[in-house]
């Protein structure tokens, strides 16, 4: 099936939605969407959900033969599987744009960084090793599955553990999980992905963009970064960004993110395990049961005013029933029809009331505008901090190649140092 | 139209069989978790976790066209790794009981595809796929004949025929027997079968099957009805969602 086009009406009421900061679903543009992440029966696979996207993840290991330049490291294979389920113009078994752009991203954030300790994974030298494959499957696809499939991917590595192995007379026996405590991964840290979405010609950033604001945008902004604020991937897609502080103030929030995430990973981690101890029912029936698989959809509807909430009234049927009308796989101009609707009866009926002591349906303009002076403002007030100032010399590190090499499209460097004085060092080698 | 996730507890354990060791694990059910298919259904049966979507009636390639009926597709994704030979026959022996219930000659020139995702495999995954899927075709709303239910059966290292077992009585099985059934008049859609048995045994299982279908079939109908009936009522209010349920968990199923 192919894929339903972005109607021009969309395309400019997404853009125009932006610029006034507001977006369909209710969020500002640096607002992201909610992470769930529940574990399965099996070690190594996890359900994540962002929102409405849902990326299945299983961890898998076999004995195999090393690589001859590295006759004593693990292997591991990322493999992003795009299905009709996830959305209905996929084709199972094509490899699309998408799906290397997405395995490419996740092999430079995962195996480039060098994350997991692949020298754990030795069995003998040059002769066997365990072989790590990473499935990911989508299920749902609402946009933003780099992101989601970074998560999935890091919840399901922390979460797996392969058999233990040992050598009798040249011999691998592999012992059961009865024989032998299965033993956990070993990470050095723990990276994941946080995508923007530029709009305006790259003065506009969007966080945890959707499926139609993916399709609006300019150009996409892909940060890899783990929790220590370290960056081990940069992707840019589609035209070039115009503006160098709109990067480090996106950079600086990016890394504030994916310590949320990883802290956020950790904590349901943990969850799981004592579950494990206490000899708790684990696995996704359990979550089917328990609710918790779908508790994140608390509504089905795409459309939410920020500036107003719903007041439960006699009348409050009624306006259901004009609110359902909005309808997700509805165009955009439909929405918007039913915005006015709904302020129309504001202004009549006093369903609605306002969040705000002023009620005013447009947020002023200055104050989307000062979204991104703010943050400017706010990045180089922050210079004394160590940490991040040492992100955003990786950042101009970063910046000053893509000047350099003119290129305009999909540039992306692998950073892993621990100070800037390092990073320093190791441009003044590349350049 | 726009449908609220649902959610409905059954325990099946706890109904007044007739019959001895009439037993099915417990039955769950999550309908519509995703909002890209037109139809999705998230099913478990005891440990066996399966999550179902349909697409369809929609356009088709022109290889797959036929002038007389719709074409069915089917794809069986394991959680792991590529889908074996295995895989791709489950996905056959699924697609052709699919097709069998489905009335295809109402959209020619078009496909209807089923999606199945393994989530967790705890024993008789192939049984949970096809009810899984049934039901995802029942809240995609494409016309059917019937509806369908599947009962998985072993025959055990003791020679004994058991119900529905979990992976650990699986241990060492001699057969095991999928049977799908029709909801009209309880007839056999499908036999899948491996394994070395007696023919008493594989009746002895089909009779166990059949009047365990019959659980699968109240499941269907309480949870279908509960979903129509909540999607008129409620718009969003989780709270309500949430008291129904706690209703329907303390109702038990009588047959």
């Amino acid at each position: 099936m192919r894929e339903t086009p972005l109607s021009t009406i969309e395309r400019n009421f997404i853009t125009q939605a932006v610029k006034q900061n507001l977006r369909l679903d209710g969020r500002k543009n640096d607002e992201f969407r909610k992470v769930t992440i529940n574990f399965g029966a099996d070690w190594g696979s996890a359900l994540v959900a962002l929102g409405e996207t849902k990326v299945l993840a299983q961890v898998s290991c076999e004995l195999g033969v090393p690589k001859s330049t590295r006759p004593n490291e693990g292997i591991i294979y990322i493999n992003v599987e795009l299905g009709q389920m996830a959305a209905p113009h996929f084709e199972s078994g094509r490899n699309s744009e998408l799906n290397v752009q997405i395995s490419r991203t996740l092999e430079r954030t995962f195996k480039d960084s060098r994350c997991v300790d692949l020298e754990s994974l030795c069995v003998t030298s040059e002769e066997r090793v365990w072989l790590l494959r990473i499935d990911l499957n989508v299920l749902n696809h609402e946009g933003n599955l780099i992101d989601c499939c970074s998560i999935a991917a890091l919840s399901a590595l922390l979460h797996f553990k392969r058999p233990d192995v040992s050598i009798i007379d040249n011999d691998v026996h592999i012992h059961s999980a009865a024989e032998k405590e299965p033993i956990p991964m070993v990470l050095h840290h723990y990276p994941v992905c946080v995508s923007y979405c530029l709009f305006d010609d790259g003065r506009l950033a969007v966080a945890d963009p959707s499926a139609s604001e993916e399709r609006t945008a300019d150009s996409a902004l892909v940060f890899g970064l783990n929790s220590f604020r370290e960056l081990c991937c940069l992707n840019l897609g589609g035209t070039t960004l115009t503006s160098s502080t709109l990067l480090l103030q996106c950079a600086t929030r990016a890394a504030r993110r994916a310590k949320f995430v990883v802290d956020y990973v950790k904590e349901t981690l943990e969850f799981d395990k004592n579950a494990r101890e206490d000899n708790k029912n684990t696995g996704f029936t359990e979550c089917v049961r328990l609710n918790q698989i779908t508790a994140l959809a608390e509504n089905r509807l795409s459309l939410r005013l920020r500036n107003f909430k719903m007041q439960e009234t006699n009348e409050s049927k009624k306006d259901n029933e004009m609110e359902t009308s909005g309808n997700e796989d509805e165009s955009e101009e439909e929405d918007s029809d039913a915005q006015k609707n709904v302020v129309a009866i504001d202004s009549k009926s006093a369903l609605l009331e306002s969040n705000q002591s002023n009620i005013k349906w447009v947020p002023d303009d200055d104050d989307a505008e000062s979204n991104v002076e703010s943050m400017c403002s706010e990045n180089v007030a922050d210079e004394g901090d160590e940490s991040e100032r040492s992100l955003s010399q990786q950042v101009e590190k970063q910046m000053r190649k893509f000047s350099k090499k003119e290129s305009k499209r999909e540039l992306s460097r692998k950073h892993l140092q621990h100070d800037a004085s390092d990073s320093e060092e190791e441009t003044k080698v590349i350049l | 139209m726009v449908t609220p996730p649902d959610s409905i507890t059954m325990d099946t354990q706890g109904s007044n069989v007739v019959l001895q060791d009439l037993k099915l694990r417990q039955i769950n059910c999550e309908l519509n978790p995703l909002t890209r298919s037109d139809g999705s259904a998230l099913f478990t049966q005891g440990g066996t976790c399966v999550l179902t979507s349909m697409l369809g009636p929609v356009e088709v390639k022109s290889q797959n066209l036929n002038i007389e009926k719709a074409h069915v597709e089917c794809i069986y994704r394991p959680k792991a790794g590529i889908p074996t030979i295995e895989d791709k026959l489950t996905e056959t022996v699924i697609r052709d009981t699919c097709e069998s219930a489905l009335l295809t000659m109402l959209h020619p020139r078009t496909a209807i595809f089923i999606q199945i995702q393994e989530l967790d495999d705890r024993c008789g995954i192939e049984a949970c796929a096809i009810n899984g899927a049934c039901l995802a075709l029942l809240i995609g709303g494409v016309p059917m004949k019937f509806t369908i239910a599947a009962v998985h059966c072993i025959v055990d290292k003791d020679d004994k025929v058991v119900l529905d077992p979990d992976h650990c009585e699986a241990i060492g099985k001699r057969a095991s027997f999928v049977f799908v059934f029709d909801s009209l008049d309880k007839n056999l859609v499908t036999v899948h079968t491996s394994g070395r048995f007696r023919m008493g045994q594989f009746n002895d299982a089909e009779c166990m099957s059949r009047a365990a279908s019959q659980i699968i079939f109240n499941f269907y109908r309480r949870i279908i009805s509960n979903f129509h009936n909540k999607s008129l009522l409620t718009a969003d209010s989780k709270a309500r969602n949430t008291e129904v349920e706690s209703v329907v968990k303390s109702e038990q199923m009588d047959i």
